[in-house]
Parts: C-alpha cells; sequence; structure tokens
C-alpha cells in the first residue's frame, strides 16, 4: 500500500497555509586536527598532498594518521603523493550541503591517489556532466588560486578529468 | 611549515516543524477548545494525540472522535529550581491510546495521586496552546 505524502510549498508557508514552528540552531565548534591532519592541511595550503606510510603493510594513508589501523603501529614517516588519481566510486547528488535542493547535481567521489595503493580521499569531481562519470577513470586536481589557499580540503576546487595521461 | 592546529565551523540548521495531517487536525480542533483523537475503525483503537496511520494494522484512519469529559492522572512530575517550580500530568482518557500533557494548576505535589480524575483546561494564549489540568 502506498499513501502519497502531501509537499509544501514557499507559498504555502508564506500564506501560513499548515501550522509550523521554525526552529534555528548554530551550532559552533573547533576540532583539533592533530599531528597528522594537522601537517596535511598545512601540505594543501601549499598545493602539496601529504600522506603516512605504515612500514608493515606498505599502504600510504591519505589522510595521513599516525597509526596503522590495521598493523597496530606507528606509520614511520611522511610520503608526498600524487594529486591525481583514479575515481574509486562516485554518487550522483541533488541534496547540497544544507539538504536544500540543487538543480545541477554535485558528483561526490572517492578518490584513490597515484601512491597511495587502496587510500581513498572524498571529494567533488568537476568540469564532467554526471552521465560521463565512470569508475575507474583518471582524474586530476584543479587547485584554488594559492593565495585563496586557507589549508583546507576546499583548498582542492574539484578533480577533473585528466584524459589517459598518467 | 606551521601545522594547521585546528579547525573553527559552524553548522547553521534553519527548519520549519509541521505537525503532520494528524497533528494539524488536532492543533486546528484543539485550539477552538475540542480535543480530538483519530480511531482506526478495523482495530477499534483509538489515539491521542491522532495518528493518520494504525500503529496495530497500519491501514489510514480517517474516522475522528472527541474526547470528552474527565481523565485520569497516569503520571505526574515537578521541574524547575529554588522556589519556581512547575507540576506537569500525564492524562489518559479511558478506551483512549495515549494521552495529553499539561500543568497541573491549583495544586500541590503532596495533593497529586496516580488514577485520580483531571479536568482539561484548554487556553489559548500568546505563547500558543496551554493545556491546564485540574485534579
Amino acid at each position: 500500500m502506498v499513501y502519497s505524502g502531501i509537499g509544501i510549498s514557499p507559498q504555502d508557508v508564506a500564506n501560513s497555509r499548515y501550522l509550523t514552528v521554525p526552529y534555528s540552531a548554530n551550532l559552533r565548534y573547533r576540532w583539533s586536527t592533530g599531528a597528522a591532519v594537522g601537517r596535511f592541511l598545512a601540505e594543501l595550503k601549499n598545493g602539496k598532498i601529504v600522506g603516512r606510510k605504515c612500514d608493515k603493510c606498505k599502504r600510504v594513508l591519505v589522510p595521513p594518521r599516525m597509526f596503522c589501523e590495521r598493523d597496530f603501529i606507528q606509520t614511520s614517516k611522511w610520503v608526498y603523493v600524487q594529486d591525481a588519481g583514479i575515481v574509486d566510486t562516485y554518487s550522483i547528488s541533488y541534496i547540497a550541503a544544507d539538504a536544500s535542493r540543487l538543480e545541477k547535481p554535485l558528483i561526490v567521489a572517492v578518490i584513490r591517489l597515484d601512491g597511495t595503493g587502496e587510500a581513498g580521499i572524498l571529494h567533488i569531481l568537476g568540469g564532467i556532466e554526471p552521465k560521463d562519470v565512470m569508475i575507474g577513470m583518471r582524474v586530476k586536481a584543479v587547485w584554488k588560486p594559492k593565495r585563496r589557499r586557507v589549508g583546507a580540503i576546499t583548498d582542492i576546487r574539484y578533480f577533473a578529468p585528466a584524459g589517459d595521461a598518467k | 611549515m606551521t601545522n594547521i592546529d585546528h579547525w573553527s565551523s559552524s553548522i547553521d540548521l534553519d527548519y520549519r516543524y509541521t505537525a503532520g495531517v494528524a497533528g494539524e487536525t488536532f492543533l486546528r480542533k484543539i485550539a477552538k477548545g475540542r480535543i480530538m483523537a483519530s480511531r482506526c475503525s478495523y482495530c477499534r483503537l483509538t489515539y491521542l494525540p491522532p495518528r493518520l496511520y494504525c500503529e496495530k494494522c497500519l491501514r489510514k484512519i480517517d474516522t475522528w472522535v472527541q474526547v470528552r469529559g474527565k481523565g485520569e492522572l497516569y503520571s505526574y512530575t515537578m521541574t524547575g529550581r529554588g522556589k519556581k517550580k512547575s507540576l506537569y500530568g500525564l492524562v489518559k482518557f479511558a478506551g483512549i491510546e495515549g494521552g495529553l500533557v499539561g500543568r497541573i494548576v491549583g495544586s500541590d505535589l503532596a495533593d497529586l495521586k496516580f488514577g485520580m480524575p483531571v479536568r482539561v483546561d484548554l487556553k489559548n494564549s500568546e505563547k500558543g496552546l496551554l493545556v491546564y489540568l485540574h485534579v
């Protein structure tokens, strides 16, 4: 049995057609990045992506962790990785971060950077239509201009198709 | 190179709560002094506050009944700090699932007993609807 819901339009709200209770919350936070992510973010500001290598499993962890959760040992050294890789998986989202509806969807993707092995970072794809995205396609970071970088994952604007060049 | 040791930001949540189809009817009727419950005609269960769907058989409900007369005090609590304390109670009505929560007025904690008869008094104010319970 399917019962359809009742949609409420912005006009309905403006005209007080239905009883509503508005509420706003502003949740402020300060997140401590820690040693590994603290350097990762600083390196992003310089246009570089850094990971941490585990000597036992040989993985390069990006974003970096000081501890390999697989082997229960400390990671041993900093390793720079390429700002290019392949699309591991992706999702086409018509909902923005604030849950508002989007006309033009975001393409959210997990990107396996060259030199990291199995690790993947979550980012968005740009310069491509949703229908053209394929798992395994090569992509490369499109960075913000240096003066606009703040040391955040958004210093990379998006990942764009990189053709077949490696 | 200096590590970026923290990240500060905020999450803004703006939303509008709607009462739903049954809740909308309930609130509009209660503003006029009528307490309405919804009844599943298959299960004979009556819900207060009203539900649009029967929790037992999952059928859609379209029968409304007015709740009349006195209820009974099912539960109560005292809230507040210092001298400013308030009593709140949950009232249930015979043959009805659920109940109403309201502020108990004109009584002290020592006067209250589970199961005692309660008269519900609805008042509209600038703050919204107030449910007063008289024991």
